[in-house]
């Protein structure tokens, strides 16, 4: 092994330590019996969960971005391998604008698309409803998506396709068997990304939310800016088992490549 | 930005773009447009439908808490006016550039080794320890800081019993304690466009550079990191228009010491001052916008001069 190597290897393990280091000790502190994360811990305590299961609104929250996540992260998921169908496999005047505007939405601060489209959504009637919701995490989740089945997109070959075409498949059907099945996986991890982006989303989703339907992540910010008691560590450790649980069966059943996916398939052109 | 899904010589084989273009002129049409609909008409609607409302609302009269009717460049003149604001604005662009530097320099290695890794399982573990932080909110890693940055936390224990320092560091609501949690939120987003760059970088150019005599810096600074600049531009775009625009994580970590532009606006916004928001949020745009030119001139600049 080479310095170069090393430096590049050290560089990944520390990183990798300072991304788990807050997770791992937000899950230890949600055991820690002092309300201030003392350490080393003074004692071991269930208490924050307890008062956690006393907490009314973070079921409702947790359902409602349950929800908005898996209905947004579809509509992205979708309407993006259409877009990106379209941008990767022909060429036309306009294209660079439409993908211009379809990746816009990554680069505008997310403060500007949430309160313009706070207004926009008090103008229309929509402001409260989940529709509203649902459309502002669709816009901010397309960049990703298309950026990703995009990417796995440009590395299939389409030789494929046009064999099921010259075979006398309609354009459709060409697409569907020859090409989507080497998509699924890139499909799997867009779909995973955009969950997580919209499960998460908090800086553009605080403006336009109204008091009774809060997400997850905004009754937690607007929890932690009151009170700084480990309720919240008990949550979230709540939450990383449930989607640990979740990555561990995809991986089972999609194996464990599928996450290689996220940055659009490397290449595995066969 | 703009050219992210146009293949690059690397990617396709070169003896198959003529005949797949011919392909695509022959079954090209309606489909072509028709296929970007679905994406592009809830963004017309909703990401431009928002930017005009807010446009318009930037240009509205503000009467002491309520909107007026007609058009006015009042607000502007406030905006301009307030020097406090334009503080804010610095310290916003400094922490955008502070964070954007840090995150993409250590996304950078880790992509990299990430990509030299040989073992499938070992780099399935590397990916998933990496986007691992999006699988816990911004709200909570935020807490996780806060409590670690802590005076009685655990980093200012260590550094304690190291010996390193004497006394505890005061980090909490202060700018490194934002750029610690910053940085938290953007390495996923930094790694995500490098590792596709970086696994496009042919072997056979490194070898070749190799065998031409190059020592191990001559290969990275004339082959691979020029045929990555590419990806490093893409992130640290994506980073310092994410730090900018980033809300939750300055405000609870800077504690209201350290202020951003984005907290002015949601100030703003609980104040009714809706038109000041507005101009605030398109203060950050046209930053952002203004980043984006310059580094994409640059950029054909620079890649005109290699010719």
């Amino acid at each position: 092994m080479n310095r170069n190597r090393a430096f590049t290897l050290t560089v990944l393990v520390l990183g990798l330590a300072y991304l788990v280091a807050p997770l791992v000790f937000v899950v230890v502190n949600s055991f820690n019996d002092s309300g201030y994360g003392a350490w080393p811990p003074p004692g071991w305590s269930l208490r924050w969960y307890q008062r956690l299961s006393e907490q009314e609104g973070f079921g409702q929250a947790a359902l409602a971005s349950l929800g908005i996540a898996a209905v947004a992260a579809l509509g992205a998921v979708a309407a993006g391998t259409a877009a990106a169908v379209s941008l990767t496999r022909f060429r036309y005047p306009g294209r660079k604008l439409v993908e211009s505007v379809l990746l816009a939405p990554l680069i505008v601060p997310k403060v500007a698309i949430g309160l313009g489209a706070f207004i926009l959504f008090l103008q229309a009637g929509f402001y409260g409803s989940g529709t509203a919701l649902v459309g502002l995490h669709l816009v901010l989740l397309l960049p990703f998506a298309v950026n990703i089945i995009g990417g796995a997109l440009v590395r299939i070959p389409t030789v494929y396709e046009q064999a099921a075409r010259d075979l006398g498949a309609g354009p459709v059907r060409a697409f569907v068997s020859a090409t989507l099945p080497q998509l699924r996986r890139s499909l799997l991890a867009s779909y995973l990304l955009c969950f997580m982006i919209s499960f998460d989303e908090v800086d553009a989703t605080v403006f336009v939310i109204s008091p009774d339907q809060l997400t997850l992540p905004v009754s937690m910010y607007q929890y932690l800016q009151r009170y700084q008691d480990p309720t919240l560590a008990a949550l979230s450790t709540i939450l990383i088992g449930a989607t640990f649980a979740v990555v561990a069966l995809v991986m089972a059943t999609a194996g464990a490549s599928a996450l290689s996916g996220l940055h659009g398939g490397k290449g595995r052109t066969k | 930005m703009v050219d992210t899904l146009t293949p690059s010589p690397t990617r396709a084989p070169a003896g198959s773009r003529a005949r797949r273009s011919r392909v695509d002129r022959a079954r090209a049409g309606a489909p072509r447009y028709l296929l970007v609909l679905p994406a592009l008409i809830p963004l017309a609607v909703i990401f431009i439908g928002s930017l005009v409302q807010l446009a318009d609302l930037g240009l509205r009269p503000y009467e002491a808490g309520r909107i007026g009717t007609g058009v006015t460049l009042d607000n502007i003149g406030r905006f301009a006016a307030d020097p406090y604001t334009w503080r804010v604005l610095g310290d916003t662009v400094t922490l955008g550039a502070v964070c954007a530097a840090v995150a993409v320099a250590l996304a950078y290695p880790m992509a990299l080794a990430l990509h030299r890794l040989r073992s499938p399982a070992l780099r399935g573990v590397g990916l998933f320890l990496i986007f691992s932080p999006l699988l816990t909110s911004v709200v909570v890693r935020a807490y996780g800081w806060n409590v670690m940055l802590g005076d009685g936390g655990v980093v200012n224990r260590f550094l304690l019993d190291v010996g390193l320092i004497d006394a505890p560091l005061r980090m909490m609501y202060e700018f490194p304690a934002v750029v610690i949690a910053m940085v938290h939120v953007l390495l996923p987003f930094a790694v995500f466009p490098l590792l596709g760059v970086v696994a496009q970088v042919p072997r056979s150019a490194i070898e070749a550079a190799h065998d031409l005599g190059a020592n191990r810096h001559q290969v990275f600074w004339r082959v691979t990191f020029p045929l990555t600049r590419y990806g490093v531009v893409l992130s640290l775009q994506l980073c310092f228009a994410l730090t900018i625009s980033a809300f939750a994580t300055p405000a609870l970590l800077g504690g209201g010491r350290v202020q951003v532009l984005s907290g002015l606006v949601y100030t703003n916004v609980g104040a009714v001052d809706w038109p000041m928001a507005a101009v605030q949020s398109y203060a950050l745009l046209l930053i952002t916008l203004l980043l984006v030119g310059v580094v994409s001139v640059a950029g054909r600049l620079a890649g005109r001069s290699r010719r």
